[in-house]
């Protein structure tokens, strides 16, 4: 049985993202998806899911083996709230039902890892801060947040995720060296997981800056 | 989020008509994908369950090589990888043909400049005692893919005086940046705490014939050995000025005694995972010595150098497992390079007949060599088995009273 590495990616898909912004995130995580199918072991072991969120959460991609998966179809409304409280509670309810832990007959899975990008505010404030400690106890090898954008608020972030990064402009390279980072850093995931505790990710980019 | 304010605060995205033509992917990927293919691997996907309704599929051109249409039926074995772009009339039709993942692994040297440089394969064996011992650890193709090194150790001891065998395998933890030398360490402090220990007259294990009355020296002793390797690693953390969590390793110690009566003796201490074992004991007896430490998910364990793990006599007692057995096949140590894809849960590590399997699958190579070094030879080919997923460093430890070499 092949133990797989469970990677989630939460994508803002608020009104502000339409037009050049959305276009960049997708053929950011589409030419991450090209750089992980050269990787061996990521072609073995990598299932990612996508989480999009604004006025509504849709899981556009369930937990899919590399191999196996197409790059689904994101979209954005005109305008409306970015619900990121309740992209987090969808995100639980997806993790505790495909996530494997080991025990009895069943190999774990990889510990698993939680990618979040968002250009904005949380609209649903309360329910973000309610979600924090429930998602911090999932057991993520490691959350890392992506501030997109002057708008994004980074301490709302850093409550939530191990790591913060910020992309000062929201363009195409912004977002292919953002994406291309995480790709790297679902390699490290891959070689690393096998410790008992933190991940030690590469260090990101130039045009991706770390929040303190 | 309200855009148009910011859209206006990016120069670049002040008017829809100024902005720059976007370079994506996603819009030159045609609507229509074929479920994605593998080279090497046979496929087989109904045109039809695809393609929107009255799409002429006889007209079907760009075919991949290795695949064919066959009454609507697209099939065959790929052979070559890429994004491949069919059409059937007008519509363009995606398929993906992924690489075979076996042929994307590299094999590249560790840096040997390195102070704390180990070989990415070794061997040992042992044979002045009346088993044969071999010992092999192998670099695990994930470190060989970006040319660092394998974190796995072993050590291998005979000790006449009294008639015991000291074997210890290690694994150092992926993330840690000098588990190499954490395992290494391990290895040779457990080694040279035993050497020490049974070269004295005195020493309590080999003056008492009660078995029973072991336990306490047998944890003791166990006890100080990981002792003597933790404070090993502390002081050479201490002198790099690096933390201890650097040097994160497992460590698995037994001690093997052959009885007067022909019965063995058999002592395990262990923190972390992979595994150690009897093969074929009588009468089915569990032959699982250690009680592996994991976690929730995969490759979380306890380590050597985690405070807690030998923190309290209590913790180590725990961890210190002792039996006397009439005979065995073999005696088996290893890491959970080994542990993992040879034992598909935690209940099959305890099953003796997944264990038999192991060793089965070991005699083979191993019945035709006549040598000790041709034997850690079909070992070490051995260890480099295919199992997706699974490319951690192996190292395996095993001893056996039914290997006999003839004299060289």
């Amino acid at each position: 049985m092949i133990r797989r590495l469970p990677v989630y990616l939460l994508l803002d898909t608020s009104g502000s993202m339409k037009g050049e912004p959305l276009e960049s995130v997708k053929s950011g995580i589409s030419a991450m998806l090209g750089g992980l199918r050269q990787d061996p072991h990521a072609l073995e072991s990598l299932h990612l899911s996508i989480i999009t969120f604004d006025r509504e959460v849709k899981v556009v991609l369930p937990l899919s083996s590399l191999e196996s998966l197409q790059m689904p179809e994101i979209v954005c409304p005109d305008s409306g709230p970015t619900h990121l409280g309740a992209a987090l509670e969808a995100l639980c309810g997806r993790v505790e039902s495909e996530v494997l832990k080991t025990g009895g007959k069943q190999q774990g899975d990889w510990r698993p890892l939680l990618f979040i990008m968002t250009d904005g505010v949380p609209s649903d404030i309360q329910l973000y801060r309610e979600m924090i400690p429930k998602v911090r106890a999932l057991g993520f090898a490691s959350i890392i947040a992506c501030a997109a954008g002057p708008k994004a608020r980074k301490e709302d972030l850093q409550a939530l995720a191990d790591q913060v990064v910020a992309l000062e402009t929201m363009d195409s390279n912004g977002f292919l060296s953002f994406f291309r980072w995480v790709s790297a850093s679902v390699a490290a995931g891959n070689v690393n997981a096998g410790a008992g505790g933190e991940l030690h990710l590469p260090p990101p980019p130039p045009e991706v800056n770390l929040v303190f | 989020m309200a855009s148009d304010h910011f859209f206006s605060s990016n120069p670049a995205l002040r008017s829809p008509q100024e902005r720059p033509p976007v370079e994506s992917e996603i819009s030159r990927i045609p609507v229509i994908r074929l479920p994605n293919a593998m080279v090497g691997r046979e496929y087989s996907t109904t045109l039809v369950d695809h393609l929107p309704d009255g799409v002429q599929i006889d007209r079907f051109s760009n075919i991949p090589p290795g695949l064919e249409l066959t009454a609507g039926v697209l099939h065959g074995t790929p052979e070559q990888a890429g994004e491949f772009e069919l059409t059937a009339g007008n519509l363009p039709v995606a398929l993906m043909v992924h690489a075979d993942p076996r042929s994307l692994w590299k094999n590249l040297p560790s840096d040997r400049e390195d102070p704390f440089w180990k070989a990415d394969v070794v061997s040992e064996f042992l044979t002045d005692g009346p088993l044969t011992v071999i010992g092999a650890s192998l670099r695990g193709r994930s470190h060989a893919h970006v040319g660092s090194f394998r974190d796995d150790d072993l050590a291998l001891a005979w000790f006449p005086r009294g008639g015991w065998y000291s074997l210890t395998v290690a694994d150092g933890a992926g993330s840690a940046s000098l588990s190499r030398q954490g395992s290494k360490i391990a290895c040779d402090a457990v080694k040279h705490h035993f050497t020490d220990y049974f070269a004295r007259e005195d020493n309590l294990l080999s003056r008492s014939s009660a078995v029973e009355a072991l336990h306490p020296e047998l944890c003791q002793q166990f006890g100080n050995a990981a002792l003597l390797a933790r404070q090993r690693i502390e002081e050479l953390a201490a002198q790099l000025g690096a933390a201890v969590r650097d040097f994160h390793t497992t460590l698995i110690s037994v001690l093997l005694h052959p009885l007067p009566d022909g019965q063995y003796f058999v002592a395990v201490f262990s923190i972390g995972d992979g595994a150690a074992a009897l093969i074929a004991v009588p009468g089915g007896e569990p032959c699982l010595l250690t009680c592996p430490d994991a976690g929730e998910y995969a490759g979380q364990t306890v380590f050597l150098t985690m405070h807690e793990a030998l923190a309290t006599p209590e913790a180590i007692v725990c961890r210190v497992r002792m039996a006397v057995v009439p005979r065995f096949d073999a005696l088996l140590l290893v890491t959970d390079g080994i542990s993992d894809p040879c034992f598909e849960s935690e209940s099959a590590l305890a099953d003796p007949a997944a264990w038999a399997a192991l060793w089965s699958e070991l005699t083979a190579p191993l019945a035709s060599a006549n040598s000790p070094e041709a034997a850690a030879k079909a070992i070490l080919k051995w260890l480099e088995f295919h199992s997706p997923g699974h490319h951690d460093d192996r190292t395996l430890v095993l001893a056996t009273p039914a290997l006999k070499f003839p004299p060289p």
